[in-house]
């Protein structure tokens, strides 16, 4: 088979057997770990099957448009192919054969094929670049392999994630066949392989998370580390997009995200950037408007204990209220709407410290400006 | 619990709020309740509400109403009233709770959430507060201090709202109904109300003019009318300048029609005893006051007074059969000085028939409903109830008697009586006659000649069916991974190993 031929197969095996099962909720195949040395063709062919494409294309711009209205995603472009790539060598790591005598030594050269092509993604340069990749890796968070353990009267097979051959549950009355099936989150069994053979999966897959902003400000919740990087900032400063996103955080568990968000926001690095903070703290503040006048009431709690993140949060929506400079932002609202964020402000107000309140203050005035 | 208050204890006697001590039952009331509602549409819907299932009258004393700033410059609407038993505040908190208020009880300027289902007993501060501001308000949830802006009377609030329409199917006739109509109309009311022997007074009310540049004050005829006929209550709810009021106390009414936010008949010592409030459809309220003497109309219609002769002028009836044969009077067309009325007919000769159909483009949707027409060989018959001035084409027609009608400017001579013409022209049975300055004989058109618009002329809509099914709501399962065929060499055989990147 020619070079050319092998390459197409291996895109066409990637594209219909890995990333269509998953976007489709359906079971992806994992094949053989693909080299950063395909890239140069993948990014220039389309699938064999044009239904493939259409039907992934379907896939990511449904998940896109439940985040923003946006016109189109740009299926295939090399971004996302890349990223599928570095998604499918990650979990191939998983594969238990790979830790085989004489076979160990293929990880090593795995890892590293994963790190060049989390570095061969670029930065997302369209609205519909950021939505689509968030479609796409969006269901690798919430991927599950299926193990099965198969006993009978005189031995025990494990398959994990891998199909049961029929001879092996053949006869069951006879051989007194028995299964056991468990499903095991990959975001599990990554952690446990690190814990073990310390190969730092969690961190290749913490960085090709950043390289989709907007699932990371999506699953913020679950990133105790998460900065503001610049590629997410780009993201928040599209009103569309940073709506979206602002919504799903508040209508999931609004404090949860609070925390992490509050603590980002206040790194040194953004605070020598007037600019980029400011994008930073004008979508905390689209956070806590959604919060109060869109959201469900049980959105509208406030915890009984605030922590440093959570404080800082809160601090924006009681300082908003006095800003001078926020004040366009409240005055467009109407009577029963100000009485409303007035009360949750004042709600808020009850579990701040006055010093607080004068950070949130410091922060709205770089952020809308002194008046 | 709050860090602002704490729940009252049964047989507490000692509070730290102010003015504050337990009922016979034990709850923690005050001399004054107070509601804090967010904007002035929530107090209307209070007042609504509680109108419409106790009476307003008996808050009314103790009522009223304040525009209130906050610290943080918000305004918001403070509703006092007397706190009389815990019974009565029972039943305003609940109101006002459904209104969207808070509701709070205590004297002076300390007040302290009312009791709710939390603490049946009511509440007391945990501390006191010493401010500047006019009311301080304790919540569980938060404390609030205002100041007084503007009081606004509860009078002025009613009669500022304005009534909402109310549809007038099914709808029978009231027992008594009041009446204003400018004066220009009124002496014509009067004969008329005379004449259909209905039971009826009337009133001249005077209001000194609103301007220098009125040369005389404003006058309204009020008319009380009692027993009304459904037709005569359609006519003069159609006549322009007159207005229609259904009384619902002694003192004031809303125009028919219309009904006001506020349930009235729950506030009536708002209205002054010797005085009548109408309130019309528009907003505008008239105030009567005082009442002007009401006199019955038979005692103010005008009368010809004429002697009859003796019993020589009585004549011998000449046979129905043998009329025409000593007298013959045929009907004509002759011209009339006077003012047409009842313009409410049409004729578009057959040739302008391109003009009617590109008119009917132009017409408002009101004139197209109420416009019925006939289209013969020769022309276009129009006809509209509420006037045909709209449409500028054809010869103008105006009734003179029921579905008769004449050219416009001209009468029958000799000028019979509506009823009689109508028995002359009986043969039409219930359908229009018209009468052409050409023709000797009247055009009879039946009725079912007469259509709507929209059913004559207009071509039928066939609409094109199209499917439009909501789309397929997806929600995707957990996806599942699972690994190819085991290998001895994984790596063995993998493209692009030997290709360098970029």
């Amino acid at each position: 088979m020619a070079d050319a031929a092998k390459l197409q197969a291996t895109y066409d095996a990637l594209v219909e057997r890995f990333v269509l099962p998953l976007l489709e909720g359906q079971a992806g195949e994992l094949g053989r770990p693909i080299a950063p040395g395909c890239f140069d063709f993948f990014r220039q062919t389309r699938a064999t099957s044009a239904l493939v494409d259409e039907k992934i294309f379907d896939a990511l711009h449904r998940a896109a448009a439940d985040i923003a209205p946006l016109t189109t995603v740009p299926w295939p472009s090399p971004g996302l192919v890349a990223i599928a790539a570095a998604a499918h060598d990650l979990l191939a790591l998983t594969d238990p054969s790979l830790d085989r005598l004489f076979v160990r030594g293929a990880r090593t050269t795995v890892l590293d094929w994963i790190d060049r092509w989390t570095e061969l993604i670029p930065a997302p340069a369209t609205r519909g670049e950021a939505l689509a990749r968030h479609g796409l890796i969006a269901p690798l968070y919430r991927v599950s392999r299926r193990d099965v353990i198969v006993k009978n009267w005189a031995y025990t097979y494990r398959f994990f994630g891998r199909a049961v051959p029929w001879n092996v549950v053949a006869m069951p009355r006879i051989r007194f066949v028995r299964q056991e099936e468990a499903v095991v989150r990959l975001t599990g069994l990554i952690a446990q392989l690190d814990a073990r053979d310390n190969l730092g999966l969690g961190v290749r897959l913490r960085r090709l998370l950043a390289r989709s902003p907007v699932t990371e400000l999506l699953e913020v919740r679950e990133l105790p580390d998460f900065r503001f990087g610049l590629a997410s900032l780009a993201v928040i400063s599209d009103p569309a997009i940073s709506g979206g996103i602002a919504k799903r955080l508040v209508g999931e568990d609004e404090w949860q995200s609070a925390r992490v968000l509050g603590r980002a926001v206040a790194s040194p690095e953004l605070h020598a950037e007037p600019a980029l903070l400011s994008v930073a703290v004008r979508f905390l503040v689209e956070m806590l408007m959604t919060s109060t006048l869109d959201a469900r009431d049980d959105a509208r709690d406030v915890p009984d204990v605030l922590d440093d993140g959570t404080a800082r949060y809160a601090s924006l929506l009681v300082a908003l209220l006095s800003h001078d400079g926020a004040l366009d932002q409240i005055r467009v609202l109407d009577d029963g709407d100000r009485a409303t964020l007035q009360r949750r402000a004042e709600r808020l107000r009850a579990g701040l410290v006055p010093e607080r309140v004068r950070e949130g203050t410091q922060l709205l005035d770089l952020a809308f400006g002194r008046t | 619990m709050s860090q602002f208050l704490e729940r009252a204890a049964l047989h507490q006697t000692r509070f730290r709020t102010p003015g504050v001590s337990p009922d016979a039952r034990g709850v923690v009331l005050g001399q004054r309740g107070v509601l804090l509602f967010s904007s002035l549409d929530r107090v209307v819907a209070f007042f609504r509400a509680y109108g419409d299932e106790g009476s307003l009258d008996e808050i009314l004393p103790t009522l009223s109403v304040r525009r209130v700033q906050s610290a943080l410059r918000t305004k918001e609407m403070l509703v006092f009233l007397g706190a009389e038993s815990s019974y009565r505040m029972d039943r305003v908190a609940a109101v006002a709770r459904l209104a969207g208020g808070d509701v709070f009880t205590g004297t002076s300027r300390q007040f302290v959430k009312y009791r709710d289902a939390a603490s049946p007993l009511g509440y007391d501060l945990t501390e006191l507060v010493e401010t500047s501001a006019d009311v301080v308000l304790h919540h569980d949830a938060y404390r609030q201090a205002y100041t007084f802006e503007r009081e606004i009377p509860f009078r002025e609030l009613v009669l500022k709202l304005q009534p909402f329409a109310v549809p007038l199917k099914d709808r029978t006739a009231p027992a008594r109904v009041f009446v204003t109509a400018e004066v220009g109309v009124g002496h014509a009311l009067v004969g008329y109300l005379f004449r259909w022997r209905v039971k009826a007074s009337v009133a001249l009310a005077e209001w000194p003019s609103q301007s220098a540049f009125d040369d005389r004050p404003r006058r309204l005829h009020v008319f009380d009318i009692e027993d009304v006929p459904t037709r005569v209550l359609e006519l003069l709810r159609s006549l322009p300048g007159v207005s229609v009021y259904e009384p619902l106390g002694a003192r004031f009414a809303v125009e028919i029609g219309f009904r006001h936010p506020i349930a009235l008949d729950s506030c009536q010592s708002l209205f002054a005893e010797g005085g009548l409030t109408l309130f019309r459809g528009d907003g505008q309220v008239i105030l009567v006051e005082p009442l002007p003497p009401f006199a019955p109309v038979r005692t103010l219609v005008r009368t010809d007074v004429s002697a009859l002769d003796g019993e020589g002028n009585l004549a011998r009836v000449v046979p129905a059969r043998q009329r025409s044969n000593i007298v013959d009077v045929a009907l004509r067309l002759a011209p009339t000085q006077a003012p047409p009325r009842r313009v409410l007919g049409s004729i578009v000769p057959i040739a302008e028939r391109e003009w009617l159909a590109k008119m009917l483009y132009l017409l408002p949707p009101r004139t197209l409903d109420s416009l019925r027409m006939a289209i013969t060989e020769r022309a276009i018959f129009l006809l509209d109830p509420n006037g045909i001035e709209g449409i500028p084409l054809g010869l103008f027609c105006s009734e003179i008697a029921e579905r008769v009608y004449v050219p416009a400017g001209m009468t029958l001579v000799p000028q019979v009586a509506p009823s009689v013409l109508s028995e002359l022209l009986s043969a039409r049975g219930s359908g229009y006659a018209f009468f052409l300055v050409d023709d000797p004989q009247p055009m009879m058109l039946p009725a079912d000649a007469f259509g709507p618009v929209s059913r004559t002329v207009l071509r039928e809509v066939s609409g094109t069916l199209i499917h439009g099914d909501a789309p397929d709501r997806v929600d995707p399962t957990l996806p599942l991974v699972a690994y190819g065929p085991e290998t001895r060499f994984p790596l063995w055989g993998a493209p692009g190993q030997g290709e360098k990147q970029d």
